[in-house]
Formats: C-alpha cells, sequence, structure tokens
C-alpha cells in the first residue's frame, strides 16, 4: 500500500504543481470568497443597523416638536407617511402618559431563504429612543426594520459570487496549467540537456528563455556545462597526454589492485612482456598473465610484501620478454592509498637493466685496462717532465744569449763612435803623414843642397839620431795598418749590433740571406780561417721578411758548427738561391759528417757530440726552432767522410713569426 | 359691617385655603411659551428652568408651546395658560384677559427690525414694495406688528408670509424663500450667531423690553411671589446660573442672564403701540 505521500511524490512536477495551485487557488478564491462576504455581511449589517438608527433618529427628530406640543395626530400621521414593507414596517409612539401610537405593515418577502436574513441579521432590527427634551421625557419611540433589498442583493451576490468562483477558478486551473505547461516544457529542455550532460554531450547547451525564474538557472547550467565541457577537454587532453607519456615510457609500468589484480599498464608492457592486448591484461593477475609460475608467485610474493609494508621496494628480476629474450629488469614497486589511507594497490615500473649491467662490466674491464695505461702514462709524463726540464733550460739559455747579444750591442755602440772619429783621424793623420813624407822629400831634393854643411851635418844627424827616414817609412804603413784595424773593428761593430738583434721583439724586415751569411761569417772569420777556406757562392736572391738577427745566430751556429766538424784543412761553402716559393741558404762542409743514428737526435736540446764543455748541445735546437718560427725548415744532409749540409729553407713570402704554424721535422 | 366683614374673612379665608389646597395639593401650572423657536429647542431651554424653579419653589411649571404664534396667541386669548413668556398679552384682543407682569429677563431691549442677508441688494424699504416678506405671524409684537406698523407707515405694501414662529421665519430668510424679514432683534442675533448667518437691517423699531414672564389673574399673589422669587434668584444662584448658562448655550443667548422683577408699567410702551398702530387687525 503506497502511503498518500509516497504517492504524492511520486507525482510529476506539472501535476504536482497544478494540484497545488488549484488548490491555493480554490482556497483562496474561496477563502477571499467568504472574506468578502462576512465583509459585506458584517458591513451590511452594520450599515442596515446604522440606517436603522439613523431612521430612528429622523422620525425622533420628525415628531420632537409634535411630541413637546403633544399632537398626536400629527405624529401618527407621520408614521403613517413613513412606514413601508421594505425598511421600516412597524412604528409605536408611547408618550409620557402611557398612549401608545402603533403603526405598522407586514414586511415584504425576499427571494432570499429566512435563514440568511436570520444569518445576517438583516431581516429585523429594532430600535427605540426615548425624547427627553430640558431633562423632560416625553415619549418613547420604537422601529423595526427589516432590509428586504440589501438581503436580495447579498443572496444575487452568493449565488453570482459562487457561479464566479466557479468560472473563475475554471479560468484559473486553465491559466495555470498553461502557464505551467509552458514553464514545464522549459524545464523539459534543461532535463534534455542535463541527460546530455549525464550522457557525456557536454557540448550540450540550453536555448534562451525569457523567464526571469530561469534565464538564471539556464545561463547558469550553459555556464556550468562550458566548465565541465573544458575541464573535460582538459582532463581528456592531460590523461591523453598522461597516457601517452606513459606509453612512450621505455619501462614497463603496471598498476594491481590490492589482490594483484591488473587495473592498467602501458604499451611497453604490452609490446615487450605480456605479449597481449590490453584488455587482456587488466583485470588479470600475474599467474594469467606471467606464464612461468614460480616468477608469478615471486611478483605475487613481492606485491604482497610492498603493500604490508606500505613503502616502495626494489627488486631485480629475470624475465622473459616477448621476442624470447632473457631481460635483467630492475622493478620499483610503488603502494597507492584510497581515500581513507588505506592501501588500494601498487604501481610497479620495470626498467630493462640488461644493457646497463652489461655496460657495467665493461666498464670494470675498462677500469682494468685504465689501470696499466696510467702505470704507462706516469712513466711517460715523467719523460716528458724531464723534457720539459730541458726546455725550460733551453729558453733560459735562450735568453741568456739574448742578454749576451743585448751586451754586445751596446758595448759595440760604445765603440762604434770612438771608432769613427778614430777611423776619421787615421785617414786624416795618414793624408798628413803623406804630405809631410812628399815635404821630406821635396826637401831633401830641393833644400838640403842649399844647407852650409854644418847645418846639412847637424840635420843629417838628427835626421838619423831621430830616424826620421824609418819613422817616415814605418809611419805610412803604421797609419795605414791601423787603419785597416779601424776599418776591421767597425766592421765588428756592426756585425755584433746585427748579432744583438736576436730578440723576438725587433720587428721583422726584409732581409738578404747572403747579408746574414756574410755577418756571420766576419764574426766567426777569425775561426775559420785557419781550418777551412771559405767560398762563397751567392745567387742574387730575394728578401725575405724575417728577423736578421735570430737569422744571423742560426748562420752563426751553422758556420761555428762547420768549422768545427773539420779536422783537417778543409772547406767551408756558403750558397745562397731561391726558387719561386722558396728562398735557401746552405752552409755545407767537407767535414766528417753525421752518423745515421744520431741524425735524428741532432736538434734535440742539450744533444752534442763534443767534448765536455766544448758545446751545449743548444745550437741546433735553437737554430731549429727559429727557423720554425719563420715557418720555414732547416734541412740537414750528411754523408760520413765527405761532409754535411745544413740548408735554411724559408718562404719568399715568410709569415709572421708570430702567426706561424707548428712546424714538423724535416726529413733529410 | 361685621357681617361683611366676616364673609370677606371668610372669603379670604377660603380664599387663602383654597390656594393652600392648590399649593399643597402640588398641582401644576402651565408655563406657555411664546414660540419664538421651535418646540424642541423651546423645551430644552425652558423645562430646565422651570424643573429649578419647581425645585425651588415647590410650584411644578409645566411648559407648554403651540405649533405657531398664532395658535400661541389664540391660547393667549383663551387665558389657557397659568404662566406665560410672551408679549401677545399687549393686544387688545388679549389684553381683556388680564394677565400681568411679574418678571422680565435681564436682557436687553429688543427692538422690532427687518433684516435681509448680507448679499442682499435691498437696501431700503421702498424696494420691498410689493414684495413678500416673512414674518414669525401675526401675533408677534415685533416681528410683526411693529415692522408691519412701520411699512404701512411709509407706505410700502408687502405681502405677508409667516413662519410660524421667530427662528422659523428666520430660517426662511437664511434658505432664500423671502427677500426680507420682521424679527425680533434679540432673537435674530442669537439665531444668526448660532446658525452662522450674515444679515444686514435695513430697519429698527424704537427699543422695547424683552418678553415678559406673566401670571394669569388664576394664579394666587403667593404662587406667582414663590415663583418670582426663585426665578429672580436664579441668578444668583450657582445651580440656577449653570442652568441659565446652559440653556443660554443653546440659544446663542447672550449676558446677562437670568429675571428681574418688572410690572405691567415698564411695558406701557407696547400698551400704547397698540393704541396708535396702523394695522387693521388691531384697529
Amino acid at each position: 500500500m503506497i502511503s498518500p505521500l509516497l504517492s504524492w511524490k511520486r507525482q510529476s512536477l506539472f501535476r504536482q504543481l497544478l494540484l497545488v495551485n488549484c488548490a491555493i487557488i480554490m482556497i483562496s478564491i474561496v477563502a477571499l470568497f467568504l472574506l468578502v462576504m462576512v465583509g459585506t455581511f458584517t458591513m451590511q449589517k452594520k450599515r442596515f443597523v446604522e440606517e436603522s438608527l439613523l431612521r430612528l433618529e429622523d422620525f425622533a427628530g420628525a415628531i420632537a416638536d409634535e411630541a413637546v406640543i403633544g399632537d398626536d395626530a400629527s405624529i401618527e400621521k407621520y408614521f403613517r407617511g413613513r412606514i413601508s414593507g421594505k425598511d421600516v414596517f412597524q412604528v409605536r409612539w408611547v408618550d409620557r402618559n402611557g398612549k401608545i401610537i402603533l403603526v405598522k405593515t407586514e414586511p415584504e418577502k425576499s427571494c432570499a431563504p429566512a435563514w440568511l436574513g436570520t444569518l445576517t441579521g438583516l431581516a429585523r432590527q429594532e430600535h427605540s429612543k426615548r425624547l427627553v427634551f430640558g431633562g423632560l421625557f416625553y415619549g418613547e419611540l420604537s422601529t423595526v426594520t427589516t432590509a428586504v433589498a440589501t438581503t436580495t442583493t447579498i443572496w444575487d451576490a452568493l449565488l453570482w459570487g459562487t457561479a464566479g468562483i466557479v468560472l473563475l477558478s475554471v479560468i484559473l486551473l486553465v491559466a495555470t496549467a498553461l502557464v505551467l505547461k509552458g514553464n514545464l516544457v522549459v524545464l523539459k529542455e534543461l532535463t534534455l540537456c542535463t541527460q546530455g550532460l549525464v550522457d557525456g554531450d557536454f557540448s550540450t547547451r540550453v536555448p534562451r528563455v525569457t523567464q526571469p525564474e530561469f534565464a538564471p538557472i539556464f545561463k547558469a547550467f550553459n555556464r556550468m556545462a562550458a566548465t565541465m565541457q573544458q575541464l573535460i577537454q582538459r582532463i581528456e587532453s592531460e590523461t591523453q597526454f598522461m597516457q601517452t607519456m606513459i606509453n612512450s615510457i621505455p619501462d614497463l609500468i603496471f598498476i594491481k589492485d590490492k589482490n594483484g589484480v591488473y587495473l592498467g599498464c602501458n604499451d611497453a608492457f604490452v609490446s615487450k612482456f605480456a605479449g597481449r592486448p590490453k584488455e587482456q591484461i587488466i583485470s588479470c593477475n600475474d599467474f594469467d598473465v606471467v606464464p612461468d609460475r614460480a616468477l608469478a608467485e615471486l611478483f605475487r610474493q613481492q606485491d604482497r610484501e610492498v603493500m604490508a609494508a606500505g613503502s616502495a621496494r626494489s627488486s631485480e628480476d629475470s624475465i622473459t620478454l616477448v621476442d624470447g629474450s632473457n631481460a635483467l629488469v630492475e622493478t620499483i614497486k610503488v603502494p597507492f592509498y584510497d581515500q581513507n589511507g588505506v592501501v588500494a594497490g601498487l604501481i610497479g615500473i620495470a626498467r630493462d637493466i640488461t644493457a646497463r649491467k652489461q655496460a657495467e662490466e665493461a666498464l670494470f674491464d675498462h677500469q682494468q685496462e685504465l689501470l696499466s695505461v696510467n702505470l704507462t702514462l706516469e712513466n711517460r709524463i715523467q719523460d716528458e717532465v724531464q723534457k720539459n726540464r730541458a726546455k725550460d733550460r733551453l729558453l733560459l739559455q735562450q735568453d741568456k744569449l739574448a742578454s749576451i747579444g743585448q751586451l754586445a750591442a751596446g758595448v759595440a755602440h760604445e765603440i762604434n763612435n770612438p771608432m769613427g772619429y778614430i777611423s776619421s783621424n787615421l785617414r786624416t793623420l795618414a793624408e798628413y803623414f803623406d804630405q809631410l813624407v812628399r815635404f821630406d822629400r821635396l826637401w831633401l831634393e830641393q833644400v838640403s843642397g842649399e844647407l852650409t854643411p854644418p847645418t846639412r851635418e847637424l840635420v843629417a844627424a838628427s835626421r838619423e839620431s831621430l830616424e826620421i827616414e824609418q819613422l817616415l817609412g814605418d809611419g805610412v804603413d803604421l797609419i795605414r795598418e791601423s787603419l785597416q784595424g779601424a776599418r776591421r773593428v767597425t766592421k765588428i761593430v756592426q756585425d755584433l749590433k746585427s748579432f744583438s738583434r736576436v730578440d723576438a721583439l725587433v720587428e721583422n724586415e726584409p732581409v738578404d740571406l747572403s747579408r746574414c751569411m756574410e755577418s756571420a761569417l766576419n764574426i766567426c772569420y777569425n775561426e775559420l780561417k785557419y781550418v777551412a777556406e771559405i767560398r762563397k757562392e751567392f745567387a742574387p736572391v730575394p728578401e725575405v721578411l724575417c728577423n736578421p738577427g735570430q737569422l744571423n745566430q742560426v748562420f752563426l751556429n751553422l758556420l761555428v758548427n762547420a768549422g768545427q766538424a773539420i779536422t783537417r784543412p778543409g772547406e767551408i761553402i756558403l750558397r745562397c738561391r731561391h726558387d719561386d716559393s722558396f728562398v735557401y741558404a746552405s752552409v755545407s762542409d767537407t767535414g766528417s759528417g753525421i752518423p745515421e743514428e744520431i741524425m735524428k737526435r741532432i736538434f734535440d736540446p742539450f744533444f752534442t757530440t763534443k767534448e765536455v764543455g766544448a758545446g751545449t748541445g743548444l745550437g741546433l735546437s735553437i737554430s731549429y726552432e727559429i727557423i720554425k718560427q719563420h715557418n720555414g725548415e732547416l734541412l740537414v744532409e750528411s754523408s760520413l767522410g765527405s761532409g754535411t749540409t745544413f740548408t735554411v729553407k724559408l718562404p719568399r713570402t715568410p709569415v709572421r713569426p708570430d702567426e706561424a704554424g707548428t712546424g714538423t721535422v724535416p726529413h733529410v | 359691617m361685621k357681617r361683611s366683614t366676616a364673609s370677606v374673612c371668610c372669603t379670604l379665608l377660603l380664599l387663602l385655603l383654597g390656594a393652600s389646597c392648590t399649593f399643597a395639593a402640588g398641582d401644576s401650572f402651565t408655563f406657555g411659551v411664546n414660540p419664538q423657536r421651535n418646540a424642541v429647542l423651546t423645551a430644552q431651554y425652558w423645562n430646565p428652568i422651570l424643573a429649578y424653579v419647581a425645585r425651588k419653589s415647590g410650584v411644578r411649571l409645566e411648559m407648554k408651546v403651540e405649533k405657531s404664534g398664532q395658535d400661541y396667541s389664540v391660547k393667549v386669548g383663551q387665558g389657557e395658560y397659568d404662566f406665560a413668556y410672551t408679549n401677545h398679552i399687549f393686544n387688545p384682543a388679549n389684553a381683556r384677559v388680564g394677565y400681568h407682569v411679574f418678571a422680565r429677563p435681564h436682557e436687553d431691549s429688543i427692538r422690532g427690525e427687518i433684516v435681509v442677508t448680507e448679499g442682499s441688494p435691498v437696501r431700503t424699504l421702498e424696494e420691498l414694495n410689493g414684495r413678500e416678506i416673512g414674518f414669525p405671524s401675526k401675533a408677534a409684537f415685533v416681528g410683526y406688528a411693529v415692522p408691519m406698523d412701520a411699512l404701512i407707515r411709509r407706505g410700502v405694501t408687502v405681502k405677508p408670509v409667516f413662519g410660524g414662529n421667530q427662528e422659523g421665519i428666520m430660517a426662511q430668510l437664511k434658505g432664500g424663500k423671502v427677500v426680507a424679514a420682521g424679527v425680533n432683534s434679540q432673537v435674530m442675533r442669537d439665531f444668526a450667531q448660532r446658525e452662522k448667518l450674515a444679515y444686514r437691517v435695513i430697519w429698527r423699531s424704537q427699543e422695547f423690553l424683552n418678553l415678559p414672564l406673566v401670571a394669569h389673574p388664576r394664579v394666587s399673589a403667593k404662587t406667582v411671589a414663590t415663583v418670582r422669587k426663585a426665578m429672580i434668584e436664579m441668578n444668583t444662584d450657582p445651580e440656577g446660573g449653570k442652568i441659565l448658562a446652559t440653556s443660554a448655550a443653546l440659544i446663542g443667548q447672550k449676558p446677562p442672564l437670568g429675571f428681574e422683577p418688572s410690572s405691567d408699567k415698564e411695558y406701557r410702551n407696547q400698551w400704547d403701540f397698540y393704541k396708535t398702530t396702523t394695522l387693521p387687525e388691531y384697529r
């Protein structure tokens, strides 16, 4: 049995609203009608009473004078002219003497039922009034009235009102039904759109409505739908992104519930491990997915441990992949919790570490190799350190040489000036002495014969004692030799100045290599001239851009080495030539030559074949470095017993020394 | 002589006894009021005064009014009332009854006036010639006899219309039913004040004393004296003064209130008027 309330709740909103509206309307109309009728009754009764009292007052006023005068005939006449069946139907006057005048008639019959007149009090109203004027009682007037017309009007109003209520109720019901129907159509639209949302159609929108009650709801619904659509799109996008991201991870990712049943996995899990569609993995357990029952049991055991511990754990397991290969995977399993904080399952990430393991092993081997290599390297480094130290000493020696060169240049500069006026004075002195000799000869020839003998003898004795003849004869030679010596000193000084420009700070300048070789030769000529014959074969060569001081040092080294290589009288040949690209300057000797075994080390610093103290072993090394800095080459050709030729090969358009690249050790 | 003396004494005794018996028996005396106003207002005015007099004097006075001044005048002429408040006793027809004045109101003298409403174009009596003029009744002294006499003497012929009493014709004047009215100056003043009526007097008579209180010859002198005493002392008695004030307020009467002794002598000019009037009904 359905209770009325439950039955009411199962009614449609339309019916509920309609019934409620009908009930409210009916009750309201009836209540209003009753209220109006009661009000009307009350008002009519009040009015009736007031009119009755007014009529009584009118009667009293009208008969007052007659009452005072005592004119009963006029009073009765007045009453008779005033009563009727419609209102006042009975009047009674009792004067102060007790005389009664009663005038009455029958009230008219009303079409209204008698109960209405009784109920409303309109059927009969009796009022009386005592007439007292100046404190003297003149009589009592009584009237009995009825409101036939009013009762009839009220009855008609009741009938018409009831009919109106019925008619109005019907109209209101119909109007309410129509209005509700119209509004419920709108609500139905909202219901359909809501159902659309429920079904996942988030693009659904309700149409615009004009009802002020529904317009905000519909607008809010559309905003809500739009917001939901945006949220769903965002969630789908994020889900898609997450799914794509998870699927793009090469690791095997899976999710299980607390019973070990798979809730999801990524593509790598499907393609590499499970080998079945994702739909056949979800809702399955390890025994369904993993063919190896022992491995499945292991996984199950691990899962239980992780969920019991409530914390992440990792393990390394060997599994068989879909392609049949075995892989070592490192699996991290992390539990996740439901809203109540209870472990609801776990998330697992398995990474194939087979390659990494292999790489680790290879790395171990490499480490061992590296240890041995390190030992070798340490030895080589020690060698290199020693070489560097030798280089440092070489550089130190270079600095010393440069200092010596600067010192020599300073000395040469100081010598050059006195040598200037010495040479000048000597030339002037030679001219004077020549003039003196010619005068002496002229005097002997032209004047001595004219002298007196004593004077002649005295002069002869003086010339003899003073060794004038010898003096004049040797003086010319002495001056000539002194002049030659002075020129020699000047030359040497110039060469020293030229040699002094050995530092790298000196700007490069166009240099004729044959002149450089001449300068070097001048320096060491005194040493060479006793061991070898110097021969020059200088062809015209173009100037090259170089540091002349440094090249002088190179050629000096080569000449000194050549001189030292010649053990018996021999020959040193200086040559200059050129081709389209290079200018060549060579120093050849007819010495013992260089043995093959030491040929490769001749440019090493401090390598020397000379006796201790005879050489530093730096000459060729420095020369090699200088030529390399000039982007050139220092070539050597040697033949045991025949001699050696060192050739300086410089480009015709040499680059600046500071821009020169690394040279290569030339092969002879 | 003795016999006649004795008879006179017996007669006097009988008269005294009769009067005493009458007085002692508490018989009421009629008090006819000149209908200057309607009956109810008259009753409201006079009944408290008469009740007071009855309490003070022991003489019960029953107020009587008539429908019109004419009826009242007839009753006066018939000697209907024991006491009366009227001046109808001075016309020759009623003078024969023998009513005599014993008191009069404290009020100022009255005049007969012919009045029009304030807005009326009528300025002179001559303008009333041939027109309907209102009067209280033919019995009214200052309301009819005096002004009518003046009209006749001025040669103005009017058509008299009667309102029954003073205020009756004043109401008609106020309602525009008559262009002018002959009135008692004092009643007119009180009426106009009470009814807020603006009026203008186009003719005014000489002064006359207000209506007197008169007694029929049949009323004993003692009764008259008792009544007169109560009435003239009313003004000085707090209770009586209060009643007078209340009654005066009803009709708009101005002080001085109350009554004072009077006699026929003071009303000589009214007696004389009727002797010289040109009114045909009194000639």
